[in-house]
């Protein structure tokens, strides 16, 4: 059975509510990601999570309304399907409740409007208008009486709707006004020419009845509508601001890009601070504004004051203190303090980040040494991006330091409990700060100097600091300072117990017992570094890409060992095993491998050497001192950390990226573990123990589209929206930019033709070059009817170049690589091409029902996905492309691939995904050609991409398989995995079980939800969503009692509720 | 198309705005399909002709003609998508010969609304035959005094009640059920010709006939039409004494949401109804309409793309050509022509495949499909498109050039 759960859940933020939902004294913002709502609370500046609530359905608007006998605000959702229910915060319990449970008003005669929802709250509360059909208003009243609230329970907060006809079919927006005497609409329609027009309505609740009222206004623009608490409306089109009312017909202001959102004015309440003549407005370009509004007895005077930029909003919350929350569909959701004159500042400043993926283009899994990592092509416009989705540690910054050139620092713990020393080693400079236990820095001038620092450690039983320049040793007892004065350079140094050891120019290797010189060993070559270990063992590395162990004892020096290494040994680090008298010695290079070597009593156990690659410059070994895990950190391009879990090594990236050193650095009372620098700062840290989802993002210019990598570059095709001065036209530019996998800095580009849209890319057997397929879009085509192949390929000075051309008749909509071949989807076709000598043949060609849109292969099938067809198996024998089997259902496929053999994994258009099945065995010619439905479920998003991966590494006793990744519009990435035959039985019941004990939000049936969705029918779904069964985890103990014993006319599950939590557990390590 | 799927990829463009504006787009791209060819099979000459044609409502799949010389086919659809490349000559999966069982031409034939096993056909020799279409046997017969125009079943409905109109003023109500009639409708003044149920309401009745009228019944009331439709909006339509064509009511179709009725009539017009009010809605449609056939029922052929997009209508004109109406906006989309100016007699569209059949007088079926974007390129077409321009290059260089 099919088993699906989040890796990423939804992130893409579409509307938001501001109010007082938990309690009337504090505010709340509350989000809605696609299922999922969001309680904030606004406090300190900051917006912090309190609750989220699962929906079983999509949602499509969220506002708050205020019962009279409420203390606190209610919320109404509206859902796909046309429902709506209101939920409200429970003070006894601390949990969202139910209010009115789910109402329906389908109608399944009557036409969607183009609009799309609208839901609409009264300024004075009175009546909740929503709009869903063409030429139906539904209007819900609101309980204004408290005595009623008494005696009818279960429906306290709003009465029953009713429908109204409204003659305007085509409408654009709909806006309640501020008419304290009658609820009223302001309508704004197109007319059967095209012709924007705006009528106002009054709705008259006692009859249920709506009349039409006289203001109107013919002849304006679509755009939105804001209605202004002067009774009247604000029309946002797209040249224009009008202001309609009564008293003031037309009024007009020009304005640079039409308007997509705006901050709702919370007028009624004084307490926010806000001032309800002020708008924030943002526009399609990401540009805030402040839009203000004034009003004299005939006239109004508009203003619009740009603010800044910021993420492409779809929703705007105007908070107190000149805050504002921006939730985005195309980047990341921000909280973000606005420009004041007062406060002096005149920039918009990021206060919180939340980060967002939506809409997820096209994605790959890249595996390296460090695990895999998922880059994912995110945003539209001009916030594209490429995130970086890696299991990484986490390291959270406590405190920053603004500073500059930094090279090394050195942290020492001397006569406290916790590192109360640092020193910051410059370039020809040394700092010493004392920290104390308040976390108060200061600056120690003795142990300053005008020489950069190259190792500290404390010496005599923690009596003194240690602490080796590239001139001196010095010793300090807290007091006085001694120091041996070096005669040459001092190149490296160490020290173990009370013995240190140093390397001066020369290849001299010197052994003190505090500063007195005890022996000294030459060297044939310059050292490069060396590491002082127990039982007086000294590991040196050598310009001469050697090794060498020596053993100081009281007989002298000797050489006891050495390794003949290919590279050169830059930065060596030994680290013993717990309880073990081995250890490890971990040796970077000049070229950015780290090689380890297994000691055990001193001698190199054979065969133990181990390669990894971890980046392309020489990479900073030092040790990192936790309590758990004996770790190192491992600093190339990417800060890295190496250590041993349960004998296997694990190599796992850090999530912070800009780091120049790296150290560790124990301080519980500020609770920070560790230490690092980038160019412009230094950060006290925390690292976490676990690995968890990390996004890094990286800019692109423009948007990205496809991407794909080879093992030094990613290839990613862009493309991005560019405005002529003279014509005022928008012109869509493509690129293929070439990032550096290390750097992840962009190294070249292409430009491609005007009109010409990217659409594919591959990378070749040979690891280096990549084929890119896009198609023509003149503005007066309806499709394109011409397109490119183009084999392109990096040169050794790290240009791109393309190396072939071939001209095909339609779209490259897709191209994969079957065996040598390279399989085209373009337009109504699928093409074999062979890349042969530098240019490109076509092998052989069939047609597809209507357009191609995916394709995947297996050893002997290619699966073209079509745009309205469904999918339809073709096999390549003989140089024949023949077609053997196709599914005769009306599919709007977005994506295939093959789940298994003969079974393929279809999403749709709508949110269902369904497998089929090809029967290959079958006596009957009909039924081998056509292709069978094995399961069909709802997902709940449209996918844009599937691909087989698994991104954690499943373990040996896991319940569920992973198979598929699919990454979404609404910036998820889910999983789809196998739950075999044997768990699938348990699986469902306790599917089944939940369902039916854990109430749900709005009265909603999960079964219902994941049902298939044709256009005429549902079916019921074959499916285990992991999401819900995870959900029960942190869920009181009776609770469970009641799943496992299958309360509600469940049925009675053979297992104990420790027996549930594990089952959960082992679920919920399918993803971190 | 392309910018399209990329808001689509965005998720800025719901898929069904997409959908409803590809599936309206390629309906408007309706052509001549050249690659499947349908054979003859309903005889030669005047008899020859193709009178109807129905698919099945369950999957599609099966499609039955008939013929005016007494024939019936059964088509398997199915062989088409199979091989839609390659120049397919479609053949009848099952058929009922000429004069074997109906004696005169076949002027109706419909599927059993809820499963594909059942078929009716009715024809000018006064009976209305039930079929099983496994065996290709008559399962039942009701014979009426006179020719049968044509019937209707309800597509809704829990009874089994089959209208027919036949050369009578009257409608005759067959059950299924008891192999009877029931009852019939009186209160047109002419010979009705055509019949259709109301999609939403099973009791719901729509008829035209010669009389110009089109009227709505109650079945369960033996009174008279409970109204009866004016061009003019003049009078209420409960007034009996409404005219709704200028000449003979000779097709009528709903719309699926029961909304809207349109009806044709040999004053070569097509009125849309709306069925809230029962009033004309005044579209009009211009002059491409040619409707003079009185012999029997003219189905406008009903299409609804996609649930939520605009309804078309595709209309079988005399002048052997396909009028593609937009219904609700009232305009005439395009001709659609087979270029023999023999009339085409009925068209049935097969939902989900976005394909329309027609049959003419002729004897020829069509099939229209929506234009493919681009044929796939071909390594045979490439290499003959060298080999041509290679031909052209060596005459033109060998060519000896004369100076005068």
């Amino acid at each position: 059975m099919t088993y699906v759960t989040y890796l990423h859940k939804p992130s893409s933020i579409r509307n938001a509510v501001f109010c007082k939902f938990v309690n009337a004294s504090s505010w709340n913002v509350i989000v809605a990601k696609v299922n999922c709502l969001e309680v904030y609370s606004y406090e300190n500046n900051r917006l912090c999570l309190i609750t989220s609530a699962n929906i079983f359905a999509k949602i499509v608007n969220v506002k708050a309304f205020k019962p009279v006998s409420s203390p606190t605000d209610h919320i109404i959702v509206a859902t796909d399907s046309f429902r709506y229910f209101t939920l409200f915060w429970d003070a006894n319990d601390n949990t969202v409740s139910n209010g009115i449970k789910i109402q329906d008003c389908s109608e399944r005669s009557l036409r969607e409007s183009q609009s799309g929802p609208l839901l609409l709250v009264d300024p004075f509360q009175r009546v909740i208008c929503l709009h869903v059909y063409q030429g139906l208003l539904t209007i819900i009243p609101i309980f204004k009486s408290k005595k009623r609230f008494m005696t009818s329970h279960n429906n306290p907060s709003l009465h029953d709707n009713f429908s109204v006809r409204i003659q305007e079919l085509n409408v654009v927006d709909i806006a309640m006004l501020y008419n304290s005497s009658r609820p009223s609409l302001a309508v704004l329609y197109k007319d059967s020419k095209s012709i924007v027009h705006l009528s106002t309505y009054k709705i008259n609740v006692r009859e249920q009845e709506i009349d039409e009222d006289d203001v109107v206004c013919h002849d304006i623009e679509e755009g939105k509508l804001i209605p202004s608490e002067n009774g009247g409306v604000f029309v946002f089109g797209e040249m224009y601001v009008y202001y309609i009312s009564k008293d003031i017909q037309v009024s007009k202001l020009l304005l640079t890009y039409p308007i997509t959102a705006f901050s709702p004015s919370i007028s009624n309440d004084p307490e926010t601070g806000l001032d309800s003549s002020i708008y924030i407005v943002a526009d399609e370009s990401g540009m805030l504004y402040k839009f203000k509004a004034l009003f004299t007895d005939e006239t109004v005077s508009m203003e619009l004051e740009k603010l800044g930029e910021s993420s492409i909003a779809s929703c705007l919350i105007a908070l107190p203190d000149n805050h504002l929350f921006v939730g985005s569909h195309f980047n990341n959701s921000v909280l973000l303090q606005l420009p004041s004159i007062t406060k002096n500042n005149h920039k918009l400043e990021i206060l919180q980040n939340f980060v967002n993926i939506a809409p997820i283009s096209d994605f790959i899994i890249d595996d390296d040494q460090t695990g895999s990592s998922i880059i994912t092509c995110s945003g539209a416009y001009k916030d594209g991006t490429l995130r970086i989705i890696r299991n990484s540690i986490n390291i959270e910054n406590v405190a920053l330091i603004e500073m500059e050139g930094i090279k090394d620092f050195f942290s020492v713990s001397f006569r406290a409990n916790y590192d109360n020393y640092i020193f910051l080693s410059l370039i020809c400079e040394t700092r010493a700060i004392i920290v104390s236990p308040e976390g108060v820095f200061s600056a120690n001038h003795d142990l300053s100097c005008e020489e950069s620092t190259i190792f500290v450690s404390t010496i005599y039983g923690n009596s003194q600091i240690l602490q080796i320049t590239t001139k001196e040793i010095r010793l300090f007892d807290g007091k006085k300072l001694h120091s041996w004065i070096s005669p040459m350079s001092i190149t490296c140094g160490s020290s173990f117990a009370d013995n240190v050891c140093v390397a001066v120019a020369g290849g001299l290797i010197l052994f003190f017992e505090g500063i007195t010189e005890v022996g000294r060993y030459q060297c044939d070559t310059e050292v490069s570094s060396l590491c002082f270990t127990e039982e007086n063992v000294v590991y040196v590395g050598l310009w001469s890409a050697d090794i060498i162990m020596l053993t100081y004892c009281q007989d002298g020096i000797s050489l006891t060992h050495s390794l003949k290494l290919t590279d050169i040994p830059r930065s060596i680090v030994y680290s013993q095993k717990y309880g073990d008298d081995g250890g490890t010695l971990y040796v970077s290079t000049n070229n950015g491998y780290v090689l380890m070597f297994n000691f055990q009593n001193g001698q190199v156990i054979e065969h133990s050497l181990r390669r990894n690659q971890l980046g392309v410059a020489p990479i900073i070994l030092k040790h990192f001192d936790s309590k758990e895990k004996n770790a190192i950190f491992a600093l190339g391009e990417k800060p890295q950390l190496m250590y041993y879990e349960s004998d296997k090594l694990v190599i796992t990236p850090l999530s912070c990226t800009e780091m120049l050193n790296i150290s560790s650095y124990v301080n519980p009372s500020l609770g920070v573990n560790m230490l690092y620098c980038t160019n412009s700062y230094i950060s006290l840290a925390k690292m976490s123990e676990i690995r968890s989802l990390n996004v890094q993002t990286v800019s692109v210019k423009g948007f990205p589209r496809r991407i794909c990598s080879n093992s030094l570059f990613y290839f990613v095709l862009c493309m991005q929206l560019e405005e002529s001065i003279g014509t005022q036209e928008q012109r869509l530019l493509s690129f293929l930019r070439v990032y550096e996998k290390n750097t992840l800095s962009e190294i070249a580009h292409h430009k491609f033709n005007e009109y010409e849209m990217v659409e594919s890319i591959i990378l070749m057997n040979d690891d280096k070059r990549v084929v890119v397929g896009t198609g023509f879009n003149f503005p007066d085509q309806d499709a394109p009817d011409s397109g490119r192949l183009m084999v392109f390929e990096m040169t050794s000075d790290n240009n791109i170049e393309m190396q072939a051309e071939h001209k095909v008749q339609g779209s490259v909509n897709t191209l994969v690589l079957y065996k040598h071949l390279i399989v085209a989807g373009i337009n109504a076709s699928v093409c074999i091409f062979e890349y042969e000598h530098g240019t490109m043949h076509v092998r052989n060609s069939i047609r597809t029902p209507t357009y191609t849109i995916d394709i995947s292969v297996n050893q002997d099938e290619i699966i073209a996905a079509d745009l309205m067809k469904s999918i339809t198996v073709l096999q390549f024998i003989d140089d024949q492309l023949i077609e053997v089997a196709r599914d005769y259902h009306p599919l709007w496929a977005t994506s295939v691939e093959i789940l298994s053999e003969r079974k393929y994994f279809v999403t749709e258009a709508d949110g269902n995904a369904v497998i089929l099945l090809r029967d290959n065995v079958s006596p009957q010619l009909s039924d081998r050609k056509k292709l069978r439905w094995y399961k069909k479920f709802y997902l709940g998003e449209l996918i844009n991409k599937t691909r087989h991966c698994t991104f954690i590494e499943p373990q040996d006793k896991s319940l569920v398989t992973p198979q598929l990744l699919c990454a979404t519009v609404d910036g998820s990435l889910m999983i789809v995995g196998d739950a075999g035959m044997s768990n699938t039985p348990l699986l469902l019941q306790l599917q089944d079980n939940i369902r039916k004990v854990i109430p749900s939000f709005g009265g909603l049936s999960h079964k219902e939800w994941k049902e298939y969705r044709g256009e005429n029918e549902t079916s019921p779904s074959d499916l285990i969503d992991g999401s819900l069964i995870e959900s029960i985890l942190g869920l009181r103990e009776p609770i469970l009692n009641e799943i496992v014993n299958g309360g509600h006319e469940g049925t009675k599950l053979d297992i104990s509720v420790q027996d549930l939590k594990s089952i959960i557990e082992n679920l919920e390590k399918l993803h971190p | 198309m392309n910018s399209f799927l990329l808001a689509r990829e965005w998720g800025q463009e719901p898929n069904s705005s997409f959908r409803r504006q590809l599936l309206q787009h390629r309906l408007q791209r309706l052509a001549l399909n050249p690659d499947v060819k349908i054979k003859r099979r309903h005889g030669a000459g005047i008899l020859g002709s193709v009178n109807a044609l129905s698919i099945d409502n369950t999957i599609h799949q099966l499609m039955v003609s008939g013929g005016a010389n007494s024939s019936i086919n059964v088509w398997d659809l199915q062989n088409i998508d199979q091989k839609e490349d390659e120049d397919l000559i479609l053949d009848t999966l099952n058929a009922v010969p000429a004069r074997t069982s109906h004696k005169f031409g076949i002027t109706d034939l419909h599927w059993f609304p809820f499963d594909n096993g059942i078929f009716t056909s009715s024809s000018f020799d006064h009976t209305l035959k039930v079929w099983d279409v496994s065996t290709l046997q008559e399962a039942y017969t009701f014979t009426m005094e006179d020719m049968i125009y044509s019937h209707a079943w309800s597509p809704i409905a829990s009874h089994c009640l089959i209208a027919t109109a036949y050369r009578s003023s009257s409608i005759r109500l067959c059950d299924m059920q008891s192999g009877s009639y029931t009852h019939s409708l009186s209160g047109h003044t002419g010979n009705v010709l055509a019949v259709d149920w109301c999609p939403k309401n099973e009791f719901v009745l729509a008829s035209g006939s010669a009389d110009g009228t089109c009227r709505l019944w109650d079945i369960r009331k033996v009174s008279s039409s409970f109204a009866c439709m004016d061009l003019h909006n003049k009078y209420l339509p409960s007034n009996q004494t409404n005219i709704s064509h200028y000449g003979t009511v000779n097709g009528l179709a709903w719309t699926s949401d029961a909304r809207y009725l349109a009806s044709c009539g040999t004053d070569d017009r097509i009125r849309v109804w709306n069925m809230e009010s029962g009033r004309n809605t005044l579209r009009e449609f211009g002059p491409i309409i040619h409707n003079q056939t009185t012999s029997f029922a003219v189905h406008p052929c009903m299409i609804q793309p996609s649930m939520d997009s605009d309804v078309f209508v595709l209309f079988p004109n005399d002048d052997g050509s396909l009028a593609l109406l937009n219904l609700l906006e009232g305009s005439f989309v395009r001709r659609l022509s087979t270029h023999s100016l023999k009339r085409i007699n009925c068209a049935a569209y097969r939902p989900d495949f976005e394909q329309c059949f027609t049959g003419d007088m002729n004897g020829n079926i069509y099939m229209w499909s929506p234009k493919a974007l681009k044929s796939p390129t071909k390594i045979s077409d490439l290499e003959t498109r060298r080999n041509i321009i290679q031909e052209v290059y060596d005459s033109l260089i060998n060519i000896p050039v004369t100076y005068q």
